[in-house]
């Protein structure tokens, strides 16, 4: 009699604990996948190149003065995502050594555009925008083909070439100009910069 | 087998067959495309309503136009813009260290477009002065072969410029392409290429280039 009335009510106590946990559990599965979001934009990577040329001193006349072009470059920090009222951004933000800039660039969520909203904001020291910034169109880039990259002409100083020059190129080369790329593609996301 | 020297920690060696290789990234050059083939210029007027390879900062500006063939053959010059006779009218002329004689073997004057080396069409590397001076046998204008280790791609291709001094791994924005590296959504030579030391290229000097059925001048540097 005692070992059947223990028996039925760990039974009940056992069914009890079942129920609470399928219905917490469900509600908990809900309540995850209402802040789920249903998009997330792709990774992307910014780099900030400083393109220059070289003076060929030993150039005979006739021949080419100037070297092909080329470029050092400073990445921004890696993209993250930012989720606010179910919809998931994604960001890059920061700055590099040698632009007394501050960056941000967004991916937005897709709307009505299939492709998304794209944003890049650049300001200056003073936190005023750079000229040309900020600049917001439907997101051009593709994760692959020719649309992988796009580039973002950077206006700079006397001060700050003057300055690029003397610190970040060598003797005979001069600054062509400074561009900010955004790239999606995976060469362009997994490079890597010098420390 | 002998070291040439090193870039950026790359070495660039002489292999004992003469030949001279290195690994690198691949930045793009967009310099002596000139539409000589019908594909875009590499600079233009800012007015120009067409695509281009390059941004015109590259090029120059007023007073000092190092990128682009001048009247007075200088930086100080004023542009030359394409004819309507020329191949791509109304596009300045970017000028290659390779330069290519007439079909009778004469040279062309430096205004002409078809003086230098279509990027936009013709697979072409660029090489660091080091290795101009570090063999014996010629450059420019030699066979090359670049190939693409992540896509196993590769192509002939020809020693057309020279670079910074600092600086290894350049190729045309035809070369870009014919290995499967990225170019640039609206100035391909601009934003396109790989910084990950994924390229191998190897040189082949005195031996004058054949690409797409061309043979390249070998010329003193």
């Amino acid at each position: 009699m005692l070992n059947s009335y223990v028996l039925r009510k760990s039974l009940l106590t056992f069914s009890v604990v079942l129920c609470c946990d399928f219905l917490l559990g469900s509600r908990s599965h809900v309540a995850f996948a209402a802040e789920e979001p249903s998009y997330t934009p792709p990774p992307f990577a910014c780099e900030v190149r400083y393109h220059f040329r070289e003076h060929l001193r030993d150039a005979e006349p006739g021949e080419k003065s100037v070297s092909a072009p080329a470029f050092e470059r400073e990445g921004l920090p890696a993209s993250r995502v930012v989720i606010s009222d179910g919809l998931a951004t994604r960001i890059v933000e920061g700055r590099v050594a040698h632009l007394p800039y501050q960056f941000l660039v967004k991916i937005g969520p897709k709307s009505n555009s299939e492709v998304g909203t794209f944003e890049i904001s650049v300001l200056d020291g003073s936190g005023k925008p750079v000229t040309g910034f900020p600049q917001v169109m439907p997101n051009p880039l593709t994760k692959t083909g020719d649309s992988s990259r796009k580039e973002f002409e950077l206006p700079v100083t006397e001060a700050v070439r003057t300055n690029i020059e003397k610190t970040l190129l060598k003797g005979d080369q001069f600054l062509t100009h400074v561009d900010l790329i955004v790239g999606m593609d995976e060469d362009f996301i997994s490079q890597q910069f010098a420390k | 087998m002998g070291k040439i020297g090193t870039i950026n920690d790359r070495d660039i060696i002489e292999q004992d067959d003469g030949s001279v290789t290195f690994t690198a990234g691949a930045t793009l050059d967009g310099d002596g495309a000139n539409g000589q083939f019908g594909q875009p210029p590499c600079y233009a007027p800012a007015s120009f309503h067409g695509p281009t390879l390059d941004v015109l900062g590259n090029a120059g500006h007023p007073g000092n136009w190092y990128g682009v063939v001048t009247d007075t053959g200088n930086e100080k010059g004023t542009p030359i813009v394409q004819k309507a006779a020329d191949p791509y009218p109304g596009a300045y002329i970017s000028a290659t260290s390779l330069h290519l004689p007439d079909n009778d073997g004469e040279s062309l004057p430096s205004s002409s477009p078809f003086k230098y080396v279509d990027s936009a069409t013709v697979p072409f590397i660029v090489v660091p002065p080091m290795i101009l001076k570090g063999v014996k046998p010629i450059v420019l204008g030699c066979r090359a072969i670049v190939t693409n280790s992540k896509t196993g791609k590769s192509t002939e291709a020809v020693v057309a410029d020279v670079g910074p001094h600092n600086h290894l791994g350049e190729i045309s924005v035809a070369c870009a392409k014919a290995i499967g590296i990225p170019t640039g959504t609206t100035y391909p030579a601009n934003s396109g290429g790989v910084s990950s030391p994924t390229i191998q290229y190897q040189l082949f000097p005195g031996i004058p280039a054949v690409v797409n059925g061309v043979t390249y001048p070998l010329q003193h540097s």
